[in-house]
């Protein structure tokens, strides 16, 4: 019996981890939304409601693992992890506030639109590594993703940006995401 | 205490719903048309709308019940049904509406300053743990002030995205909100550069700058809370313009000055990404200020 109770409450915390991290890619591709749909900012109110109901779901997410987890310390790391890649996600979209020019984004729409394909593909294989044992997290698509970003920004943004520092930021943050990500055994 | 729950919005509603629901119950009684209660129903879920668009939602949900009605009547071809029916409808709807409406309304005001207040408060605690971890690199209570963060932007008073509420109000409001959420995410992007270790002498020179614009974001903030409660400010308030100043000088002095130099140390970039979180953070609370100023304004013109 106590071996049921305990097998149903880690599932319960494995799906709370998993729906956090689900969640956060619907975040991002709304974050990614901002610099690669043309009416967003005719329709600001519209993204930052979505953007707001994607945000309350991670939080209501989270907030179940954390309590799930105060009981059962297995998924303390998972967890922080989680709570890291979060911010990490926010610091790095806060581009989006410091660039307001749509055509900057246009240059390396190509290069945002593999970051966001190849980040999410990555998150989505770390929330099915809490069910499925045999799941390869590969890392290799992102990196590329953002080595091309990185080239981009050395070719064009550096010269075109007003204030290209933003970027050498999000490339930065970029990483910070993929050093989290890629120690994927530890999850 | 009687004035703080006839503020609490969510009593104002239930009282009007209980008041209006009794009306309906009487004409009920007295006048009523099919045995179905229609006329209560219509009452009630007209005045289930979120806060500060009782009219424009209220008329939605009428024009919803009256569709359904409609369907229905069709799908089994009566229509005496459908007249009594949608008499009673309309004249629960108008009931509920009008009291909605009229008797003691929503203060959208008073709610908004009621959601946005704590949510201000836990920023002031956030920003001073994460300037904590970032000197001492002990997360302290840095965590419990996140999380208490989390819980109070879990009630953001999201109804300002509603349709139907005063177009006057709703930019000022929507604005706001959206900085609000802007201001909780460049916290939450310090909190992962504030978990780096930098150069200890780099922290030490610039720890009394930081420390004195964790004072500063806490005035700022005391003062935001202030204004959203339409009062006046004793005294004026000073930003953390200089504290940021000092510190982006005592940075330069230890690292290249150059972007391609820059980019060669992964601590000096997350240190000047650091920096340029502040000045978002010290910007973001000025355009706080600013809207509130002007939505002030506009509802001293209202009153």
């Amino acid at each position: 019996m106590l071996r049921f109770k305990n097998y149903i409450h880690e599932r319960r915390t494995k799906k709370y981890l998993a729906k956090s991290l689900y969640e956060m890619i619907k975040i991002q591709n709304v974050y990614f939304d901002s610099y690669l749909k043309e009416d967003f900012l005719s329709k600001k109110y519209v993204y930052a409601r979505i953007l707001h109901k994607r945000t309350m779901s991670f939080f209501r997410a989270i907030q179940h693992a954390r309590e799930l987890i105060q009981k059962d310390l297995n998924y303390t790391v998972m967890l922080s992890k989680i709570e890291c890649l979060y911010e990490v996600i926010c610091s790095t979209h806060l581009l989006r506030y410091r660039v307001n020019e749509y055509s900057v984004f246009e240059i390396c729409a190509r290069e945002l639109r593999g970051l966001e394909k190849t980040s999410s593909e990555l998150l989505t294989h770390l929330a099915k590594s809490f069910f499925e044992k045999n799941v390869i997290v590969k890392i290799d698509d992102y990196l590329d993703a953002i080595h091309s970003f990185e080239t981009i920004y050395n070719h064009t943004l550096q010269v075109v940006v007003r204030d290209p520092v933003v970027f050498l930021f999000f490339i930065q943050d970029l990483y910070a995401l993929q050093e989290l990500m890629v120690k994927s055994d530890e999850w | 205490m009687n004035g703080k729950i006839i503020l609490n919005n969510q009593i104002r509603h239930l009282i009007r719903v209980i008041f209006a629901s009794l009306i309906a119950l009487m004409i009920c009684y007295y006048f009523s048309f099919t045995p179905f209660g229609w006329l209560l129903f219509a009452t009630i879920f007209v005045m289930l709308t979120p806060t500060g668009s009782a009219l424009f939602q209220g008329l939605l949900r009428f024009f919803l019940l009256v569709g359904i009605v409609t369907i229905g009547s069709l799908l089994f071809s009566s229509a005496s049904l459908f007249y009594t029916t949608v008499n009673e409808i309309t004249l629960g709807a108008v009931i509920g509406i009008i009291i909605n409406v009229l008797v003691i309304p929503d203060r959208v005001n008073v709610e908004f300053c009621r959601a946005v207040t704590p949510i201000l408060q836990s920023y002031a605690n956030y920003f001073s743990g994460i300037v904590e971890l970032l000197i001492t690199h002990q997360p302290g209570n840095t965590d419990k002030d996140k999380i208490i963060v989390e819980s109070n932007l879990q009630r953001m008073p999201s109804w300002v995205y509603e349709p139907g509420l005063d177009i006057a109000m709703q930019k000022g409001y929507r604005y706001f909100f959206m900085k609000l959420a802007h201001v909780g995410e460049i916290l939450f992007a310090m909190h992962h550069l504030a978990r780096y270790h930098f150069n200890e002498d780099l922290l030490s020179e610039i720890k009394q700058s930081l420390m004195q614009s964790v004072l500063r974001v806490e005035q700022f903030i005391a003062a935001l809370i202030t204004l959203l409660e339409l009062k006046k400010l004793t005294e004026g308030v000073i930003d953390f313009y200089d504290e940021i100043v000092m510190i982006e000088e005592n940075f330069k002095k230890t690292v290249p000055h150059s972007l391609e130099l820059l980019d060669v140390d992964k601590q000096h970039v997350y240190f000047a990404e650091f920096i340029y979180d502040l000045k978002d953070l010290r910007n973001a609370l000025i355009l706080l200020a600013k809207a509130l100023r002007q939505q002030s304004s506009k509802e001293i013109k209202n009153i």
